[in-house]
């Protein structure tokens, strides 16, 4: 009997296995369509020595590396592992490149399934910092300074020019980890309200969180839309509205990120966590609540239902991230819907702690890694050299000049046809998320076709937002570097971050459960589930680690550059 | 001879035993080779260093369990929801077994007996959808109801009372018809002269369930009993995680949605196992003791 199972094993294993290199025989194939589109050339700006990744000679050595899975490759494209762009990766990469897809939002899952049967890629790449610290707290990342020094070339260049990603990516041992990215900062969450709305009520846009609970108000009872009933709200607090109140009152993410923030006021660069914020946030929320102003049901909805009320014209507030793509996606939906409709992004009100800033897309991040158990790090290294040179970037970004072409009057690299470029390149985002955004010198060129109108104002919105939103006189949290937790005091965070969220919303909620219980409550857990170990850890931390990037009006305008 | 028999009867069964194989080795491969996977509960878990290298920490993690009130908090839903939910749950199938049983009209019974077992068949996203946006305070057709009469709506889905009531019903209403099919089968093996004989003697139609019906098909409850209250400790995750929200997340976070936020997303390995392990074990003595208690009725699984 048991022979025959072992039999059986082997005859379905054997099946797979070919299956598998059935797979493997169908990547050769098939003409990378723009594996012949050259470079653009140089337009100065890419401050990166010009060191293109050379090409060992002879056999060249195998690599898995990690793509995210987004469902969003067309089905005559093929699949996010084996298309036009993988195929010119590895007819074109200094290393023969296997990719294996990762559900993007089941990544921490997929990736600790792989880790645990031995099958991750050798290069990780992940945008969760919790998720990269797990993993590095776990053993699992391999330390990289040697192998930078070894064999780096471009890579080297850029921690060389911009010496603050070093600092960033250095973790408590004095290696680095993980592997960085610089990118020119640029606005991501916006607070956009109608301003018809504002218009038919004859109100100012709110400059502070009072007249921003005025103008909640005056939206829901005061008939903004003018259709004589009383159909209207102010907001909902599903998605990233929330993150924007907190921001008003100086808090980012989720509510346990309060913690790592120093004296906003730059006074104190003690960390604790400022219970005085979260109160002041918590109780403009149900003050808006008991007013009538927010979607009932924000509780249930992870922002898709807030998206679609204000579409339809329920909702005077959204809270909208996605940034410069997403601004003109809202305009097109609301103007069909309703082609009065006008928006802006406005500038956060500013609250009793002063005047934040809502996140933005980073100007530093780090989102790769080398797993420990790589037998090819130099490989990898070769790899990420090659992804870090302005004509892979290009190739990858754009589709090289196969699929763009320089606009005479914008200067902007677009699309020669949008669609085509949409089918056929615009999926491939992930592939090139470890190549710095620095060394595309067309970033800063909106892609607006400014003849259409709707394209004409979501640019002037977008450049109004930009000029509000990277303001270097207002405070900026999402810079920052968040030390990994060791795992008895992350199993901690984990226990009261719930508990303290569901006591702050069960006080905008619930009538009979007021905010100053809600604080006394979640206080209470804090200190019993030892809230205050983690504070002592953090402290001691940022104090022996100079590394610790927290942005400043003057670092800022550096990182506009 | 005998030889001979035993290899034509081998020879015989041969076919069969091909046919039985890939059900061993499921068995083996899903279900006994995973037990060992519990060793990780006594062991500072690591990843990379696997099950063998992994150091041993013996009770550590049960310690950390009997010491953390977040994760008491967490068993003690379980637990609640677990045995409510169970207890709640066993009148309602015999009920719509019996209801299904009088009814004469066999077309009308086919019919009423496949309308209540479909929703088994719908996956808990799509029930929990439904019930959202019934419920619902902004748009919900049963708060569009109570706004009629009362002038205002209820937090349905916010206040713990009545989301439990909607967790247990929508439970009881997903469940029950397809539950039902065990004790309708039991039911058609009930000797049909017994009813008679109870006509005979003046029983009414009521009289003949409570002294014909309900002992003719004890067996089969208490075994069904036994059967589902080892898994009433174990909360099943998808319903939970459908209908949950911050507002009620005292009363409902119970151990397999902590598993998914701590072990899965955190790589809390031992101490979600060690849970695992815990809640196993009340299962299993949840299922002896009532065992134990059937035998006094005589009517034990083993």
């Amino acid at each position: 009997m048991k022979k025959g199972t072992t039999k059986l094993m082997a005859l379905l294993l054997t099946g797979a296995m070919a299956l598998t290199l059935a797979a493997c025989g169908g990547t050769g194939e098939g003409q990378g369509a723009s594996s012949e589109s050259n470079a653009v050339q140089e337009s100065g700006n890419a401050s990166t020595g010009e060191a293109p990744a050379e090409n060992p000679g002879g056999e060249r050595q195998k690599i898995t590396v990690a793509v995210y899975n987004r469902d969003n490759v067309p089905a005559s494209e093929g699949s996010i592992i084996d298309n036009r762009w993988t195929r010119w990766i590895q007819e074109n990469a200094p290393v023969d490149v296997e990719f294996i897809a990762i559900p993007r939002w089941e990544s921490g899952e997929k990736y600790n399934a792989l880790f645990a049967s031995n099958t991750a890629p050798d290069l990780i790449e992940e945008f969760g910092v919790d998720n990269m610290n797990t993993f590095y707290t776990n053993g699992l990342l391999m330390p990289l300074n040697d192998v930078i020094d070894q064999y780096s070339t471009t890579y080297k260049q850029l921690l060389t020019d911009y010496p603050a990603l070093e600092s960033f990516l250095t973790k408590e041992d004095g290696q680095m980890y993980t592997f960085g990215v610089v990118n020119k900062s640029s606005s991501n969450h916006y607070l956009i309200v109608r301003t018809d709305w504002l218009e038919n009520l004859d109100l100012e846009v709110p400059k502070t969180t009072e007249d921003f609970v005025e103008v909640c108000k005056a939206f829901t009872n005061d008939d903004p839309d003018g259709n004589g009933q009383n159909d209207t709200l102010a907001l909902s607090y599903a998605g990233v509205m929330n993150s924007l109140i907190r921001a008003m009152y100086g808090g980012m993410g989720s509510w346990m990120d309060d913690w790592y923030k120093a004296d906003p006021a730059g006074q104190s660069t003690e960390i604790k966590y400022h219970w005085e914020h979260a109160q002041a946030a918590i109780a403009m929320m149900e003050e808006l609540y008991d007013a009538g102003c927010v979607s009932k049901d924000y509780a249930t909805d992870t922002g898709t239902q807030a998206q679609q009320d204000f579409l339809n014209g329920k909702l005077g507030f959204l809270g909208l991230n996605g940034g410069k793509g997403a601004v003109l996606n809202i305009l097109t939906n609301l103007k069909a819907n309703n082609p009065d409709a006008t928006i802006k992004a406005i500038p956060l009100p500013v609250s009793e702690f002063g005047a934040f800033q809502p996140a933005g897309g980073g100007y530093l991040q780090s989102n790769a890694a080398i797993n420990a158990d790589c037998e090819h790090p130099e490989a990898v290294m070769a790899y990420i050299d090659w992804l870090n040179t302005p004509e892979t970037l290009l190739t990858l970004k754009y589709g090289g000049d196969t699929y763009s072409q320089i606009d005479p009057v914008t200067g902007a690299y677009v699309p020669k046809d949008q669609d085509v470029f949409s089918t056929e390149v615009a999926y491939n985002g992930d592939m090139y998320m470890t190549a710095s955004g620095i060394l595309d010198p067309y970033v800063d060129v909106l892609k607006f076709d400014e003849s259409k109108p709707l394209e004409k104002t979501a640019k002037e919105i977008v450049i109004e937002a930009d000029g509000y939103y990277l303001d270097p006189s207002r405070i900026f949290y999402q810079l920052k570097t968040k030390p990994s937790l060791p795992s008895d005091l992350a199993l901690i965070q984990a226990n009261i971050g719930t508990q303290i969220d569901d006591a702050y919303t069960k006080a905008i909620l619930d009538e009979n459960y007021t905010v100053e219980q809600a604080m006394a409550d979640a206080q209470k857990i804090f200190s019993d589930a030892g809230g205050e170990k983690i504070t002592e850890y953090l402290n001691e931390w940022y104090a022996n680690n100079n590394g610790f990037i927290e942005p400043n009006a003057e670092m800022l305008p550096n990182y506009l550059k | 001879m005998n030889r001979g028999v035993k290899r034509r009867k081998w020879k015989r069964s041969f076919p069969l035993m091909i046919l039985f194989l890939p059900v061993i080795a499921y068995y083996v491969v899903f279900k006994f080779l995973p037990m060992f996977g519990v060793i990780m509960a006594f062991q500072d878990y690591n990843i990379r260093k696997g099950f063998l290298e992994s150091p041993f920490v013996g009770f550590k993690y049960f310690r950390l369990i009997f010491s953390t009130p977040a994760i008491l908090r967490v068993i003690q839903n379980t637990l609640v929801l677990g045995i409510t939910r169970f207890l709640i749950g066993i009148p309602f199938p015999i009920l719509l077994a019996l209801m299904l049983n009088e009814i004469k009209r066999e077309r009308f019974k086919k019919l009423s007996q496949t309308c209540v077992y479909l929703p088994h068949f719908l996956a808990w996203t799509i029930v929990g959808g439904m019930v959202i946006n019934l419920f619902s305070q902004d748009t919900g057709m049963i708060n569009g109801i109570t706004k009629f009469f009362t002038g205002e709506t209820y937090p349905y889905l916010y206040s713990e009372g009545s989301w439990l009531a909607i967790y247990f019903g929508s439970g009881i209403w997903k469940e029950t018809g397809f539950s039902a099919i065990i004790y309708l089968a039991a039911l058609t093996g009930v000797d049909t002269e017994l009813y008679d004989a109870a006509s005979i003697d003046g029983a009414s139609r009521i009289r003949q369930i409570i002294h014909v019906t309900i002992p003719a098909i004890m067996p089969t409850i208490i075994i069904n009993m036994i059967l589902s209250v080892g898994s009433s400790v174990n909360v099943g995750f998808d319903q939970i995680y459908v209908l949950t929200n911050a507002t009620v997340n005292n009363i409902s976070d119970v151990i397999s949605t902590y598993v998914y936020r701590v072990g899965l997303e955190q790589m809390q390995f031992s101490l979600t196992s060690a849970m695992g392990l815990f809640q196993s074990v009340l299962g299993m003595t949840l299922v002896l003791l009532t065992n134990h208690l059937a035998k006094r009725a005589d009517a034990s699984l083993w």
